[in-house]
């Protein structure tokens, strides 16, 4: 481990006030002995760096899967305190509301016997990669209304049925969303793309539910073993992108206006009750709305696919939940004994609220909120359920992936896209991709193993383990 | 063309190097396109640009946010850049062809350009930066 940082528990480290100059609070992170290996000092120098930021809670905390990311690490989360803190585009990432979500069908392995034709279907409803424009064509109100209404627009145009609402975070929608706070230029990238997979690590994955480790849960969630799954994960696309960048420009001179201090210009950011900090948080809304109607859309395009090729009714491939990993959110958390709001970064980490929380779906209440953490491409993903844990020491959060141990490049150097693709086949797990280099870039062995990951939040109890899926076929954006 | 990629987990970062300014600026808008398409361009169409800034740091990040800005909404691939700097501000024609994926496909979305680590550095007969693209 890292000179300076201390170890607080089996699974826990602390990096102690002082580390770096400026620090308000300490850094926790939680890892195994395994996964300090591939710790970068640079992680855990983004970390520290957060806990010098304003009104900052508790801790500067990252997940399992913390890596070097810029501003906040990958893995962060961070909470601030409503009246005296700061929220910071850093501290969500450039793909707002980059999330997973999870569907469940009544089909078994064998009922795809068609299960190439069915990818290239689905390949051909999804548009996937760099470049790819989308079929739908939305009119400027139609965007607003988008970016207003979230999720719920999708069902309203057609593209779902409502009960899918209910069984997003937020309802698919961040009521605060002021789309006048996203700018044309914006808008311009949002209107080609509504429905789009992107590329990088976004993917569409056919699954099978392997394993079942709390059958209570399972059976709450829709989930059982051998059933077939789907999983899709992406984000606002170009346009949550722009609105990134347009803000940091305006953050830039808040810093400076409102005299803070930062160690990384990424973490540029203003006061939570700042005319400029609100203008953020109500553009990154809007942009998390549209990544929400986006999924929506997606599902559709997935629903609609299984119905031609498999005989299945619509509804029938159901929404089991949606989970946001790039996003700030104003919510209540109990700090000393006294309920306060606070607004959460979560960049690269998950909610995961427990039992009985505000905002878990009627259905799941007694369980605890769905967390769905995607392996990397070829590998386990994991579904589990948000605890009290999560709530006393993480402000209900928990990780997001497996997290990546070989930068692209290496990973290209190291790995021949068609070898995976040759590997993974013989598994019986079908790819389709743009291009090989894109399967290259996100081979497992890129990433950390996504078990170690998910073993330390459960061991923790941050989040618990319901069931484990594994890929029949993959989509790489 | 001047840049090369360094190691970072998770997103690009690219070390560009340059004689003079101008030419910094072009070697890391070549970056930035050679990381988002593949193949070559020719340059069939033009747009331009204008960036102000108080600094060539704040000049140099607006310019690539730009580039990507235009190139993806209108689906142009750049291959050419003529950028004139001056007291705070950039002027620069983008030239290039519109994006063909069978000629261009199989590059790294974008999704912004990172303030992290950015600086502009002088060192004897050149000019140094290193770029963080989000990825």
């Amino acid at each position: 481990m890292l000179d300076g940082v201390v170890r607080k528990g089996e699974y826990e480290w602390e990096i102690p006030v002082g580390f770096i100059k400026g620090m308000h609070v300490p850094g926790r992170f939680f890892l195994s002995d395994v996964l300090t290996h591939s710790l970068e000092e640079g992680a855990v120098q983004q970390l520290a760096n957060v806990a010098t930021m304003p009104g900052i809670i508790q801790y500067s905390l990252a997940m399992p899967d913390i890596h070097w990311g810029y501003g906040f690490p990958i893995g962060g989360v961070a909470a601030f305190d409503y009246a005296t803190g700061v929220i910071s585009p850093g501290g969500v990432g450039f793909d707002i509301n980059c999330g997973v979500r999870l569907l469940s069908t009544p089909l078994r392995p064998k009922d795809l016997e068609k299960k190439k034709e069915i990818l290239d279907k689905l390949y051909d409803a999804v548009p996937v990669g760099v470049g790819a424009r989308s079929p739908f064509r939305l009119s400027d109100r139609q965007l607003d209304e988008m970016m207003i209404k979230g999720a719920a627009f999708a069902v309203a145009e057609g593209y779902g049925v409502e009960e899918d609402l209910l069984h997003c975070e937020e309802q698919g929608r961040m009521k605060e969303a002021d789309p006048t706070q996203v700018s044309k230029k914006a808008r311009s990238r949002g209107l080609p793309q509504s429905g789009t997979l992107g590329a990088g690590n976004h993917f569409l994955e056919i699954q099978v539910v392997h394993e079942i480790y709390d059958e209570q849960a399972a059976r709450i969630f829709g989930i059982e073993k051998g059933q077939v799954c789907l999983m899709v994960h992406c984000g606002s696309r170009g346009l949550g992108h722009q609105v990134c960048t347009d803000h940091l420009q305006v953050l830039e001179h808040a810093v400076s206006k409102y005299h803070i201090e930062l160690p990384d210009k990424q973490l540029a950011c203003a006061p939570l009750t700042s005319p400029e900090g609100k203008a953020y948080f109500g553009g990154m809304a809007a942009a998390a709305n549209y990544a929400w109607a986006n999924r929506q859309i997606i599902t559709h395009q997935i629903r609609s696919v299984l119905s031609t090729m498999c005989g299945i009714a619509y509804d029938e491939t159901r929404l089991v939940y949606d989970v946001a990993h790039n996003v700030a959110k104003m919510e209540e958390h109990m700090i000393e004994g006294t309920k306060k709001k606070v607004c959460v970064h979560r960049k690269g980490a998950t909610r995961a609220f427990g039992p009985k929380c505000p905002d878990v779906p009627g259905d799941y209440t007694h369980i605890g909120q769905p967390v769905i953490i995607p392996g990397s491409m070829g590998s386990s993903s994991y579904l589990l359920k948000g605890t009290q844990v999560a709530m006393n020491r993480t402000f209900g959060s928990t990780c997001h992936g497996a997290g990546r141990v070989l930068s692209r490049s290496q990973a290209k150097k190291k790995i021949k896209g068609k070898d995976v693709r040759d590997t993974l086949g013989k598994e019986g797990i079908m790819i389709k991709a743009p291009h090989d280099g894109a399967i290259a870039e996100e081979a497992p062995d890129a990433y950390k193993p996504s078990s170690e990951v998910v073993s330390v939040v459960h061991n923790l109890g941050l989040s618990l383990l319901v069931a484990r899926l594994e890929p029949l076929g993959v989509i790489k954006g | 063309m001047s840049f090369e990629e360094r190691e970072h987990t998770a997103d690009i970062l690219m070390h560009i190097r340059a004689p003079d300014i101008p030419s910094l600026f072009r070697d890391a808008g070549n970056a930035l396109m050679k990381t988002m398409y593949r193949g070559t361009a020719r340059p069939k169409e033009e747009t331009s640009i204008m960036i102000t800034g108080s600094s060539l740091e704040q000049l140099l990040h607006g310019f690539l946010s730009e580039i990507l800005f235009e190139s993806e909404v209108q689906n142009l691939v750049i291959c050419e850049f003529e950028i004139q700097i001056d007291e705070g501000t950039l002027i620069a024609k983008l030239r290039g062809e519109p994006f063909n994926p069978s000629v261009h496909g199989g590059g790294t979305e974008v999704k912004g350009i990172s303030w992290h680590g950015l600086s502009i550095r002088q060192e004897e007969n050149e000019y140094t930066c290193d770029v963080l693209f989000d990825v």
